[in-house]
C-alpha cells in the first residue's frame, strides 16, 4: 500500500483501482444471470445468487441524466453547486457520480470519462482520491 | 386460521462486529435461519425487522443485500422489544393465512452507533459513507431532479407542466385548514423560486414540517354495534418492495405492481376510483403515478394535469388536501393524513374541496428503501 510514485490511493478499497492516473471501476457480474452491479456486491440483486465475479468496467460512458445540487442540508455555500449524474458506462452498468464540469455544461447523452477527484489525505499523509467523471473533451 | 410454526433459526455471536454494517449483520442472520429451515430468500413472502436506530427503513437495507424479490419488509422500532415485535408480526402474518413463509429479523450495532455519531475510521460504515461521497451526496430533491430531467428528455415535457401539479395542490391546500402551505402559487412564481436541484425549485418539492394523524380500525361486527353510517371499509391493502427487472427498481414500477395487487384484492379497477392521494413529494411523481396507477397511458401524465383531469372537479382528482407538496410531509403521519382526507371525502364532509359523489378512494405511499403501499377505501 506504500505509494512509490506519489500517485494517490483509492479512497475506498475494492471499489475501483487507479491505472495510469485514472480510475477503473470494479463491477460485480452474477455468474448465474450475468447482471452487472456497481458498487460491487456479494450477492446478486436480480436473482439472489451468491457467486459474483469481479470485472473492470469501461472508463468511458455517456450521461443518462443529471442535476445540479444547489443546496445541501439547508447549506447554500461551500461545496455547492456541483453536478451529479447517472452515467451509462460503455458495456454497462449505469453508475452514479459527481461530474466535474460547469453547471451549465451537462446534457443528456453527453460523452464523459472517469477521472480522479482528490479526497484529502489518510493518517499516514498519503493522498487519497475518489472516482468521478468529466466531459470526454475536457483537457487533461 | 392456522398455527405459526418456527421452521428455522439463525444468529451471529453477540459482541463486536466492527467489520460489518447493521444491514450486513441482519442479512447474515436471515441467511443462517433460511439455511436452517432449508428455504431460500426467494421463498420468503414477508419480513419484519426489529432494529433500534439505524436510519430510515433499516429493514430495507437487509432486503437489498439479499436481493430485490418484491416482498413486503417492515421495520419495527419498539426499543428493547423490537425483535419480539418482529417475531410477533411474522407469526401473526402466518397465522392469519396471509403468507406461508415470513421472516422475523433483528440486528443491532450499539458498539458504535448508539445515539448516532459519525462512522469510526476504518469501519464498514465509513467505507459506505465514502462510496456515497463518490456517488455524489444529494438531497432527496436531487434524485427526483434527475428523474424529472430524464422524463423531459424522453417525453418532450416541459418544467412548466410539472409546476402545474404544485399549482393544483396549493389550490387544494388553500381550501384545507389542516394544510401546511395554504397559499396559492402561479407557474411564474414557481419558475422564479429558489433552485434546489436543477430543474426543481422549492415549490416542486414538499416542505419539511411537524404533524400527527391517527386512524381507528374495527371489525364489521363492531362497526354494526357502533352504528357507523356510512361505513368506510378497507377494500384492499397491498404492500410491496422493489423487484429487479431491467435494473434496480424504481418507485414508478413498484407503484404499478402494488396497484395491480390492490385492484385485484378489491375486485375494482381504475375506472371505479373516485379520488386518489399519492406520494407527491416532488411534482414529477403525480405525473408518473397517475400513469402507473392506471388512470392513463405512460406518456400521458402531462396531459392529465394540463387538462385539469386530476383537479377537484376533474375526471380523477389527485391529492385533494394539497398532497405532500402543500398539505405537508412530516414522514410518520403522512400516510394516515391521506386516510383522514379520504375518509372525510367519502363521508362527504370535505366542504369547499369535496369531490362530488365520492364512493371509492385510493391511497398511495412510497418510501425510502423502495417500498410502496396502496389502500383502497370504499363507502358502503
Amino acid at each position: 500500500m506504500t505509494p512509490d510514485s506519489g500517485a494517490p490511493l483509492p479512497l475506498v478499497d475494492g471499489v475501483f483501482k487507479i491505472a495510469d492516473g485514472r480510475p477503473v471501476l470494479l463491477v460485480s457480474r452474477c455468474s448465474s444471470c450475468n447482471e452487472r452491479f456497481f458498487p460491487p456486491r456479494e450477492r446478486c440483486a436480480a436473482c439472489s445468487n451468491e457467486n459474483m465475479q469481479t470485472e473492470e468496467a469501461s472508463q468511458d460512458g455517456e450521461l443518462y441524466t443529471w442535476t445540479v445540487v444547489r443546496e445541501l442540508g439547508g447549506q447554500r455555500e461551500g461545496f455547492v453547486p456541483y453536478v451529479v449524474g447517472q452515467i451509462d458506462l460503455a458495456g454497462g452498468p449505469r453508475v452514479t457520480g459527481v461530474v466535474v464540469c460547469d453547471p451549465d455544461a451537462p446534457a443528456i447523452r453527453m460523452p464523459v470519462r472517469l477521472c480522479l477527484i482528490p479526497q484529502g489525505y489518510d493518517d499516514a499523509g498519503n493522498e487519497l482520491a475518489g472516482y468521478g467523471f468529466e466531459p470526454a473533451d475536457a483537457k487533461r | 386460521m392456522t398455527k405459526a410454526v418456527v421452521a428455522g433459526v439463525g444468529m451471529l455471536p453477540f459482541g463486536r462486529h466492527r467489520d460489518k454494517t447493521l444491514s450486513g449483520l441482519g442479512a447474515e442472520a436471515v441467511s443462517a435461519a433460511l439455511s436452517d429451515a432449508g428455504l431460500a430468500w426467494r421463498d420468503v413472502q414477508a419480513m419484519y425487522c426489529g432494529i433500534v436506530g439505524g436510519g430510515m427503513n433499516p429493514g430495507a437495507g437487509i432486503g437489498e443485500r439479499l436481493g430485490y424479490t418484491g416482498l413486503p419488509i417492515t421495520s419495527i422500532d419498539n426499543a428493547s422489544a423490537s425483535g419480539s415485535s418482529a417475531f410477533r408480526e411474522a407469526s401473526l402474518a402466518v397465522a392469519a393465512g396471509r403468507v406461508d413463509v415470513a421472516v422475523a429479523a433483528g440486528a443491532g450495532k450499539l458498539s458504535q452507533s448508539f445515539g448516532g455519531g459519525s462512522a469510526r475510521p476504518g469501519s464498514p460504515e465509513e467505507r459506505e459513507a465514502n462510496i456515497r461521497i463518490m456517488q455524489g451526496i444529494m438531497p432527496p430533491a436531487g434524485y427526483f431532479a434527475m428523474r424529472t430531467r430524464r422524463r423531459i428528455h424522453d417525453f418532450g415535457s416541459t418544467i412548466e407542466q410539472f409546476a402545474l401539479v404544485s399549482v393544483k395542490n396549493h389550490k387544494n391546500a388553500s381550501r384545507n385548514p389542516f394544510a401546511q402551505l395554504q397559499n396559492e402559487l402561479t407557474v411564474e412564481q414557481i419558475a422564479r423560486a429558489r433552485m434546489i436541484a436543477d430543474p426543481l425549485t422549492v415549490p416542486h418539492c414538499c416542505p419539511m414540517g411537524d404533524g400527527a394523524a391517527a386512524a381507528v380500525v374495527v371489525s364489521e361486527k363492531r362497526a354494526r354495534q357502533l352504528g357507523l353510517q356510512p361505513a368506510i371499509t378497507v377494500e384492499a391493502s397491498a404492500f410491496r418492495s422493489g423487484i429487479y427487472r431491467n435494473g434496480p427498481p424504481d418507485e414508478a414500477e413498484t407503484t404499478h405492481l402494488t396497484a395491480q395487487e390492490a385492484y385485484a384484492q378489491a375486485g375494482l379497477g381504475p375506472d371505479d376510483i373516485d379520488l386518489v392521494q399519492v406520494h407527491d413529494a416532488f411534482t414529477v411523481e403525480e405525473i408518473e403515478y397517475c400513469e402507473q396507477l392506471g388512470f392513463c397511458e405512460v406518456g400521458e401524465g402531462e396531459r392529465m394535469i394540463e387538462n385539469g383531469e386530476t383537479a377537484i372537479g376533474g375526471r380523477i382528482p389527485f391529492s385533494t388536501d394539497g398532497g405532500l407538496l402543500a398539505r405537508g410531509h412530516p414522514l410518520g403521519p403522512t400516510g394516515i393524513a391521506q386516510v383522514w382526507e379520504t375518509v372525510q371525502q367519502l363521508r362527504g364532509l370535505s366542504g369547499p374541496r369535496q369531490v362530488a359523489g365520492a364512493r371509492v378512494g385510493l391511497v398511495h405511499m412510497v418510501g425510502v428503501g423502495g417500498v410502496c403501499i396502496v389502500h383502497v377505501l370504499k363507502r358502503s
